[in-house]
């Protein structure tokens, strides 16, 4: 055993004692040069899961689509899909890190090198995603001392870590004289590579941790570039913690991940059954290989595009959609306020409060943290037309208005006019809520806004449609 | 627009609006006024479903039942009464409903009752029912409020035994609410086309059938 395995043992008794520990519940903290071990807050909610399995199909189709340019016959490749480690471990927290530890052995189970150290391959991988997840802040990167940080734990530590899990796993295997495939039902399986120690600590721990440190680097840019995005859409993990009771959440973990472990068996089998193991992305034809990439980019922003969305309405859902009863009992409540006031009087003002009300009560308090990220602007694209649907049943779409601060929200399903028949616009209820909501957002984030609100458009008078135009300076 | 499922804190948010716009006594009598419409609509719509009333059980039980279906389908499952019961001294009578937890007042806090809309709701059911009888005025008054620190709300539904009903029996009835019960008659009825009976009932008043 050489120095280099020796260095190895405790790092991978380490990284696999971290991932046990995170997939039980628990996480090691590091304060005041005290290490311990503490009980985590739950992380695996349901959108948490779903990130996991987003993380394993994007990161095993980020490996897989460069499979073809091969570094050490059997054993690595280029692997430019590695960037995608540092953003889905930080962005997606503990379920995007066990994410990419699956998308690697996804992506060994049909490019040709899945065998029993595929074990080092999750856990290195594991380790790549999850110590950008501990090191870096939030927000990531914006000053000079998270900057230096993330370059030595993320560029110089990660990157190590990661090599020398993957290969003193490979050391630690084949010196136990595991040299055999893992078998195949009805079919022979292909044999495995067997490299020397030199080879592995040379030439492969050399590859592993030059591109690793390459990409990890990227990685930094990626993750400052793309932050702000994700996080006004409601994926970063932090913004979720507390939201939502993780009942059951681990358990469903647990078993997400021994299925997905049991699927990648299942591709290897299948794969080498219809003799395409190794094949996959392999082809000489390198244009091939490139349209290829083109349709996973595409089809990983398609992939992203959605989730990205239906997350940000699931967390929208969970928090205002408790639907404890039916929708129309609204409706009997305001036709009998219509019918009692006989007048829309104050109705604008009632509804500012309103707005006011839903946002200081029931959004800040929960989604606070998270709505500090997002712009004025994407607030009211993408968050007014969900409270309208689940808090005034009412569905709008939101278009650009006259000028660039401005917008028009057409609302379709009127609750407040619906079934009454007037000449001048009378759903200043709506015009209220929508400026309400605007402006306690502004102030949420400390900035002092005009905001206006008008409705132009009534069903009530015979039009299309409700249409409120917002404005803001 | 979505046919099921709206959270009833807009119900209780709307409430607060008006109470933080109009002045006290302007907003009670409009609450007030907006809970008995809501009633009338919801017990119309029940009686058109086939609210079927049970002649075995008392008057009493029988709007026991009545307002908790009707509580529970106008303000939701988050309307908890955890206590009806009946007292009776001589001719005068009174139901005395006890709420845990009031969507309706959760966003307000004021030294005064709010949740007039809830017995406004009550009196107007209770009137409604009786009135298949003969003529009883019902008053209702909320005695304590969460929004002004008490434990829970309560209300004080009152009437004059009509003419014509005999006397109850039992001087004190209490009733306990069975849960159970309580949500297979619930989900029996909304199985049918109660709601899109009741929202034309509520066009019907506006003049707009």
């Amino acid at each position: 055993m050489n120095l280099n395995t020796l260095v190895s043992l405790p790092i991978i008794a380490f990284s696999l004692f971290t991932f046990i520990a995170e997939a039980v519940g628990y996480e090691i903290t590091f304060a005041k040069s005290r290490v311990s071990l503490v009980k985590a807050e739950p992380k695996f909610d349901r959108i948490g899961i779903q990130a996991m399995f987003l993380s394993a199909i994007v990161y095993a189709g980020s490996l897989a689509s460069t499979a073809g340019i091969t570094l050490v016959e059997g054993l690595t490749w280029l692997r430019p899909g590695n960037v995608m480690a540092p953003l889905l471990g930080y962005i997606f927290g503990v379920p995007g890190c066990v994410g990419v530890a699956l998308g690697n052995l996804l992506a060994d189970s049909f490019s040709g090198y899945y065998s029993v150290a595929s074990l080092g391959g999750f856990l290195g991988n594991f380790m790549l995603a999850y110590i950008p997840y501990r090191v870096l802040s939030d927000p990531p990167l914006s000053q000079a001392k998270g900057i230096v940080r993330y370059s030595l734990f993320v560029g110089v530590g990660s990157t190590l870590v990661c090599a020398y899990v993957i290969v003193g796993s490979l050391d630690l295997v084949s010196s136990a004289g595991i040299t055999y495939p893992i078998p195949v039902i009805g079919s022979v399986p292909p044999p495995i590579q067997v490299l020397g120690e030199d080879a592995l600590w040379g030439s492969l721990f050399t590859i592993i941790a030059a591109n690793d440190f390459v990409m990890s680097l990227i990685a930094g840019m990626l993750v400052v570039a793309s932050f702000r995005y994700f996080s006004e859409k409601g994926l970063y993990w932090r913004d979720r913690l507390g939201l939502f009771e993780a009942k059951k959440g681990r358990l469903s973990f647990l078993a997400s991940l021994f299925l997905t472990v049991v699927l990648t068996y299942v591709i290897y089998d299948l794969s080498v059954t219809f003799n395409v193991y190794g094949k996959i992305g392999r082809s000489e034809d390198y244009a091939g290989n490139l349209l290829g990439i083109l349709f996973f980019v595409v089809g990983v922003l398609g992939v992203v595009s959605v989730s990205t969305n239906s997350v940000k309405n699931r967390i929208l859902s969970i928090l205002i959609g408790s639907g404890s009863v039916d929708a129309r009992a609204l409706e009997i409540y305001l036709a009998s306020r219509r019918e009692m006031l006989k007048k829309d009087t104050l109705d604008d003002e009632t509804g500012e409060r309103l707005g006011v009300l839903l946002f200081s009560r029931i959004l800040q308090p929960s989604l606070g943290r998270l709505l500090r990220r997002v712009r004025v602007q994407t607030f009211i694209d993408d968050y007014v037309k969900h409270i309208m649907l689940h808090m005034m049943n009412s569905v709008c779409s939101v278009s650009k208005g006259p000028h660039s601060k401005s917008r028009v929200i057409s609302i379709e399903e009127c609750v407040i006019c619906k079934g009454v028949s007037t000449d001048s616009p009378t759903c200043g209820l709506i015009a209220g809520f929508s400026r309400g909501l605007t402006r306690s957002f502004a102030e949420m984030k400390g900035q002092t806004l005009v905001v206006s609100a008008v409705e132009t458009e009534c069903k009530a008078s015979g039009d299309a449609s409700c249409k409120v135009q917002l404005g803001w300076e | 627009m979505r046919k099921h499922g709206m959270d009833v804190r807009i119900l209780g948010l709307l409430v607060s609006s008006d109470y933080y716009t109009h002045p006290h006594a302007e907003y009670a009598a409009m609450q007030t006024s907006i809970g008995k419409r809501c009633s009338d609509i919801v017990y119309r719509a029940l009686v058109d479903k086939g609210f079927k009333v049970d002649f075995s059980a008392t008057l009493y039980e029988i709007v026991s039942e009545l307002v908790r279906i009707a509580g529970s389908l106008m303000f939701g499952s988050e309307l908890q009464f955890s206590n009806v019961k009946y007292l009776v001294d001589r001719d005068s009578c009174s139901l005395r409903v006890v709420v845990d937890a009031c969507p309706i007042c959760e966003f307000v806090q004021s030294d005064r009752a709010v949740c007039h809309v809830v017995s406004g709701f009550l009196a107007g059911l209770v009137q409604a029912f009786l009135s298949k009888f003969a003529d009883a005025k019902v008053d209702s008054v909320e005695t304590s409020c969460i929004a002004r620190g008490d434990t829970f709300c309560s209300f004080d539904t009152r009437w004059r035994i009509p003419v014509g009903l005999p006397a109850p029996r039992i001087q004190e009835l209490e009733i306990h609410i069975d849960e159970k019960t309580l949500n297979e008659k619930v989900s029996q009825i909304l199985e049918t086309d109660f709601y899109q009976k009741a929202v034309a009932f509520a066009r019907q008043r506006r003049g707009f059938p």
